[in-house]
Parts: C-alpha cells; sequence; structure tokens
C-alpha cells in the first residue's frame, strides 16, 4: 500500500492505495464520485474522463498514482453552491443525452475544450470529443449543447465585463 | 433537485449496497517510484533490473499487462518529474525530451516550422482521443515497441535516433526497436530524448504519413512514412520509405523500393503508383489476422506509400515556390 494525497475538485484526499489502482477505481470505488464512468478500459470509449491540470484523460488509463500532485476535476466538481455549470445546463436545456453514461465523459471533455479555447469552431468541438462515444444520441445534440454552452460562457463572460465597466 | 440527490454520503450508502468490482488490471506492481534526478533513476533501474519498469505517460502499459508480458515487474518508476519534455533546436538536429506529450507535438511550433517534419503532424492527426494524446509520449510510443503505432513509423522515416542515458549512447529507431515489446535497453539505461536530423538548407526534404485503420481507436492495419527530396529536375532523390502495421515485428524499411523510386518524376502519379505496384509485394510480407487478411494489408500498403509518397513531393515542390 502506499500513502498519497489526491487533489479531487479542490479538495485533498488523505488515501491508503494499491498502486496498481487506477484512477478510475479511486476516483469510483474510493472516493465515491460515481459520476465518473468505468466503460472499456482501453480508451475507446471516453465514458471515464476526468480533467487532469487542464486536460481530458482517460481515468481508466492512468494509475491513481500517476495523478498525485496533480489538480484532478470529475463531473461533480463542476457543481458550485448546488447550481449546475453551464456546460451541464445546456446538455439537459438542449437534449444532449439520452440513457446518460456517456454524459459525465463528454462533458468533461467539453469542460476542457471551453476552458482552453473560449469559442472554439464546430471542427474544434468535433476534434475535442472524438475521444468520446454515444450510442444514443447520434451526436448531433452533444455537439449543440456544447455550442450552446460556449455561447453562455461567452455571455455570461461580456455580463461580468458590463458590471466591471 | 438533481443535485442533492447526487450527494456524496448518499451515494456513498448506496455504495453498501453494491457490490464493489475487482481491481480493473491484474498486474499488482508493489511499488511506484518517483525519481527526481536522472542518477537516481539510474540507480532504481540498476537495482531493480527486469523487476522494474519505467512508466510515462502509462498508456501503452495496458497493452503490456493484457498480454502478459509484465509479471516479472514489481515497480514502476515514473519519469515524469524528470523534466523530460522539451525541445531544443540545435544546428543540426531538433531534439524532443522522451517525455514530451503527444499534445505538446501537435502544438509545437519546433515542428509546425519545418517542412520535413511533415509526417509527424500527419502522424499526430491520425492519432484520435485527446485524452490519449493529452498523456502518451513520444518516448513511450517507442519504447512500447509495437509496429503498429504510427510515431515509430513517422520517425524512422525521418531517420531519428533514440539518445540512451547515461551512456549517451544514440540508436537509429530500427536498431533500437527489436521486435514486439522489446528493445534494446540494457539494465539501467532509459531512453532521455529523439534526436530528429534537420535537412541541409535548400534540399527541400519533405515528408508525409499515411495510415488505414479500421475504427477511428484501433492500431493501424497499415501505416506508411516517407520522406524525401524533390531535385531541380523535378525528380524524386533521397527517398526513406517506411511501413508498419501489420508488416512483421517492427517497422520495415523498403530500400529496394526506395531505389527504384530515386529519379521518378515527381509529377507522374502513375508511374509512382507503378513502382510501389511492383516492388512492395517483394520486399514485405503482410500478416493475416481478425482485422484484416495478408492481401488487403497488402493492397494497403502499395496505395498508402504511393499517397504518402505523392504528398510528400507535393509538399517539396510548393517549397519550390509552386512551380
Amino acid at each position: 500500500m502506499e500513502e498519497i494525497v489526491l487533489k479531487v475538485n479542490g479538495q485533498r484526499h488523505g488515501l491508503a492505495i494499491d498502486p496498481s489502482e487506477s484512477l478510475n477505481y479511486v476516483i469510483r470505488e474510493r472516493l465515491g464520485l460515481i459520476g465518473t464512468k468505468k466503460g472499456c478500459e482501453t480508451g475507446g470509449c471516453g465514458s471515464c474522463t476526468v480533467v487532469v491540470d487542464g486536460k481530458a484523460t482517460y481515468s481508466c488509463m492512468m494509475y491513481a498514482m500517476q495523478a498525485v500532485d496533480r489538480e484532478i476535476m470529475t463531473v461533480e466538481g463542476l457543481v458550485k453552491n448546488n447550481e449546475l455549470d453551464i456546460i451541464q445546463r445546456s446538455f439537459i436545456d438542449i437534449g444532449g443525452l439520452q440513457c446518460g453514461y456517456c454524459t459525465p465523459g463528454f462533458i468533461m471533455s467539453a469542460k476542457a475544450l471551453l476552458d482552453s479555447t473560449a469559442e472554439p469552431t464546430e471542427f474544434e468541438i468535433r476534434e475535442a470529443l472524438v475521444g468520446n462515444l454515444c450510442r444514443c444520441t447520434g451526436y448531433t445534440k452533444i455537439f449543440e449543447s456544447v455550442k450552446a454552452a460556449s455561447r453562455a460562457m461567452k455571455e455570461a463572460r461580456n455580463q461580468t465585463q458590463e458590471h466591471d465597466s | 433537485m438533481i443535485v442533492d440527490s447526487l450527494a456524496k454520503s448518499d451515494i456513498l450508502q448506496r455504495k453498501k449496497r453494491i457490490k464493489v468490482p475487482t481491481l480493473s488490471l491484474e498486474f499488482r506492481p508493489k511499488s511506484y517510484l518517483r525519481p527526481k534526478t536522472e542518477q537516481e533513476l539510474c540507480r532504481q533501474l540498476m537495482n531493480l533490473g527486469e523487476r522494474g519498469r519505467i512508466i510515462a505517460g502509462g498508456t501503452g502499459i495496458y497493452e503490456v499487462v493484457h498480454r502478459g508480458l509484465i509479471t516479472d515487474v514489481e515497480t514502476l518508476i515514473d519519469i515524469s518529474g524528470l523534466n523530460l519534455s522539451y525541445f531544443s533546436l540545435g544546428r543540426d538536429f531538433l531534439r524532443i525530451g522522451a517525455t514530451t506529450t503527444l499534445s505538446e507535438l501537435a502544438r509545437s511550433s519546433e515542428l509546425a516550422a519545418r517542412d520535413e517534419f511533415s509526417a509527424i503532424s500527419d502522424a499526430l492527426n491520425s492519432i484520435q482521443p485527446p485524452q490519449v494524446k493529452n498523456v502518451a509520449t513520444i518516448g513511450g510510443a517507442i519504447c512500447t515497441a509495437l509496429p503498429f503505432l504510427d510515431l515509430p513509423v513517422a520517425l524512422q522515416c525521418l531517420n531519428a535516433e533514440v539518445r540512451l542515458a547515461p551512456s549517451g549512447v544514440k540508436k537509429k529507431i530500427d536498431e533500437f526497436m527489436i521486435g514486439y515489446f522489446a528493445i534494446a535497453l540494457e539494465q539501467g539505461e532509459f531512453v532521455s530524448e529523439i534526436e530528429l536530423p534537420l535537412a541541409r538548407d535548400g534540399s527541400r526534404r519533405s515528408s508525409a504519413f499515411q495510415k488505414f485503420a479500421a475504427t477511428h481507436d484501433d492500431w493501424a492495419l497499415i501505416n506508411c512514412g516517407v520522406s524525401l527530396s524533390v531535385d531541380q529536375k523535378r525528380r524524386i532523390a533521397e527517398p526513406v520509405i517506411v511501413l508498419g502495421g501489420g508488416v512483421g515485428e517492427k517497422p520495415m524499411r523498403v530500400k529496394s523500393t526506395e531505389d527504384a523510386l530515386s529519379g521518378t518524376e515527381a509529377t507522374d502519379v502513375e508511374r509512382i503508383k507503378t513502382i510501389f505496384s511492383n516492388s512492395i509485394p517483394k520486399e514485405i510480407k503482410t500478416v493475416s489476422d481478425f482485422r484484416a487478411s495478408s492481401d488487403y494489408r497488402l493492397q494497403l500498403a502499395k496505395v498508402l506509400a504511393a499517397r504518402a509518397t505523392t504528398n510528400a513531393c507535393k509538399r517539396s515542390m510548393s517549397a519550390l515556390g509552386g512551380k
């Protein structure tokens, strides 16, 4: 067993783990954050996607030991003061989900994209989501959800600027 | 409200009723080390021998684990703390640190600025999920030593060399990759950087990469890297052609085909296609498996090599100024 501290959603967790445990396992089974899903475990489906140091990462292909000293964000970390994040809101409003299994992965891929690229093009959105599979929606609504989130975030930024000036 | 129902305590309570699945990995390293210096790493590698294995991005380990080829390993040695992610442009070489990620390569101005390295950009564009590119490393792509990976093929056609530490010895990719999962590393050694030779001024060196895979996240059935120059008379000069995927235990350079291609008119696409059709089957033996038959792979090899060659020619000629 190894004693580690993992920083997940801004909170530090002291854990004693087996070095063979994947980040996905630790997030779900040790921290109880089951928003992050477990899927193919071979880097094909993307349902396990979390954001590590600002970058979308497959949590099933990363040992938890690799995530020490990094900032990990899961879908639960998007919620602030019991309010859903703009991206989550958009997926609900637009209907970017059906069964919902892939949704946390898509949302975290979109989060990494929108945090690094303020107004992504259609192509950039598709590129950012290519590592996530959805077998229900046919993707159109998912792309629309991300576009809507991007627009809503821009509006929110403009409003803050108006407030500031 | 949705958020309230997702409260953590509730999840934990529900979890008590659910059977916790077994660990996802059969492979059980007993310990995990994070050396901070190269000396520390070498010491650990020396002491552990076969019982230690370097981990960088970690995506390659999964393949090794699934094939049961890592059973002696007790300790993983994480080299992400060694600051081996860098680009360093010298007079004759571009040096790339071993733990530079594929995303960092894709964003690199050092690579984008030079036409001769286009094969690398092509290969990176063909590797899809950002989740993999964000963690997988250039050194890892080579050290995993699988012939289906794309970067080793692109790097080999550019005559890249692998620099080993602490000895400083350089090895060509072809010498370094021995076969499936096998690399030419002595005990205590590790790959510190990849060295790409810069083209001579005015040589109009260019390159291209092509691949075909059954699905977006699968390995290449066949991939191909080509680098070449187009001379003043618009003839192909000094081509280097490397085929990977299902061609054997490691990427293969096809030297007779290169000889046949030398001097060919760079704009004569039909002639280029014919050369590959005739020469490639004599030089490589493609494998058959559930992904594709040997014949299909051979056909892909001819077509992709011709496409990569034509693309590289076009790039080289556009460097001529559209003439």
